[in-house]
């Protein structure tokens, strides 16, 4: 049996699950918008703000009119690509090359999306607007919601499943309030509510109590790094599932995705490589992460575990 | 005899375990590359007690604890980990400064412990040409 895997595109593992963990939130705060060139240009849509409505016209006047426009940029799909090798020795201990191709090319993809995620997390911990407050967060969330109202799609809470723990904690050992918060999740006390609760549980205890639609949570390694790290965000997410939303909905931005097949995206190829004893597997996708409307989210920092 | 001071070890030990569970501390974990600055804020409400600054071998930096109504504690020249109580004079109700006259007939201020009530910032500025150093600085307090 050949434990070398072909030398080929390989449309057969672009198309694999690449089972993201429950953090890969990413394009779903800032959905893929398939594109045909690598860069290019895009009209959006953008917030106009409201001005006073006019009252007793006189007749024959015609009312003050206010030009509603959309605004146009670039973008410029960059190459993200990684790469995992799998020895034949491995592949044989893999349970043969179809299965070591499945698992090379998944952990390039990985690899790939984690980096993609990163990006994303950039613009949804960027800079800090307000700071966290566990006595004051209510009313701080809703200058949040406030700040955003003109941004259509669903209000989510975003941050690194650390930061959401970290938050819960903080809200329930605050005074007063931290029991209000607890009793909404489970109708008892703080103290006993943190014994026996599932995160999950708690995820939807905050959106409760914060008023918001969805609790994302993001993987630790790539929400709570650097100085994404103690952050979460008030953001409006696009739920259209319309790729080209952002002609009509101010979107807090898109990621523009090189696809001039109507694929996925994905570049997927292996290597059979006799020379070098090893079998390789790249994962490729060209992507660019377009803030479009930086005001559609709203930043709290200094959430202290 | 015995049994009064078992109470009364009893008695200090259940202080002790009060005072302890009154107690909070908030670090700041900040670093900075040679002369560089960086700062971090959290939202804290109490009294301060004492800020301890842990300084990494070879560096040496200025810190400096602010609320948004003042100066809490700033020390330049940090060199060594440390323990500081800061504490700030007070006024009479009548806005002058609180004093009061030692036995050889000075004069002193009182001093209190600083309030916290917002966001209360710590700023690190390193004071070495070169490296990268992380200074721990925790905010002793009790809410």
């Amino acid at each position: 049996m050949d434990y070398y895997t072909q030398t080929d595109e390989r449309p057969d593992l672009a198309t694999i699950e690449v089972n993201p963990p429950e953090g890969y939130i990413g394009t779903k705060l800032m959905p893929v918008a398939p594109v045909t060139e690598k860069a290019g240009s895009v009209a959006y849509a953008t917030v106009t703000a409201d001005s006073a409505a006019q009252e007793g016209r006189t007749v024959g006047h015609a009312p003050t009119a206010t030009q509603i426009a959309n605004s146009a940029t670039t973008w410029a799909a960059t190459e993200i690509i990684d790469r995992a090798a799998i020895s034949p020795d491995e592949a044989k201990q893999m349970g043969g090359i179809e299965k070591a191709d499945e698992i090379g090319a998944r952990w390039a993809m990985r690899q790939v999306l984690a980096l993609r995620e990163g990006k994303i997390a950039d613009v949804i911990l960027g800079t800090a607007d307000n700071t966290f407050d566990p006595a004051k967060l209510r009313t701080d969330v809703q200058t949040a919601r406030q700040a955003l109202r003109l941004y259509p799609g669903r209000t989510v809470l975003a941050a690194s499943s650390f930061v959401l723990n970290a938050m819960v904690q903080n809200i329930a050992a605050t005074a007063k309030i931290g029991d209000a918060f607890a009793r909404i999740v489970t109708g008892v006390n703080a103290a006993e509510a943190a014994m026996g609760l599932s995160f999950e549980a708690w995820k939807r205890g905050l959106a409760m109590f914060l008023g918001v639609d969805d609790v994302y949570a993001g993987d630790d390694a790539v929400w709570n790094a650097g100085t994404r790290a103690e952050k979460f965000s008030i953001v409006k997410a696009d739920n259209t599932n319309d790729p080209l939303s952002h002609k009509y909905i101010p979107v807090l931005g898109k990621t523009f995705t090189f696809i001039p097949d109507g694929g996925n995206g994905w570049e997927v190829q292996s290597v059979g490589d006799r020379t070098l004893i090893n079998n390789f597997y790249d994962a490729k996708l060209w992507a660019e992460v377009k803030t479009l409307n930086a005001a559609a989210v709203y930043t709290f920092d200094g959430v202290a575990a | 005899m015995m049994k009064r001071l078992i109470v009364m070890a009893l008695a200090l030990l259940a202080m002790g375990v009060a005072a302890q569970a009154d107690m909070d501390c908030r670090p700041y974990s900040l670093t900075v590359i040679g002369g560089a600055t960086n700062s971090k804020t959290y939202v804290l409400r109490g009294e301060l007690e004492a800020v301890h600054v842990s300084v990494p071998a070879g560096a040496t930096g200025a810190v400096n604890v602010a609320s948004s109504q003042g100066t809490l504690f700033n020390k330049t020249g940090v060199d060594a980990s440390a323990v500081y109580y800061p504490r700030v004079a007070l006024h009479t109700t009548a806005g002058v400064p609180a004093t009061f006259v030692a036995g050889s007939a000075v004069t002193n201020a009182w001093y209190g412990k600083p309030v916290m009530a917002g966001e209360i910032t710590v700023r690190l500025i390193g004071e070495v040409a070169a490296g990268t150093n992380t200074f721990v600085t925790t905010l002793i307090y009790k809410p």
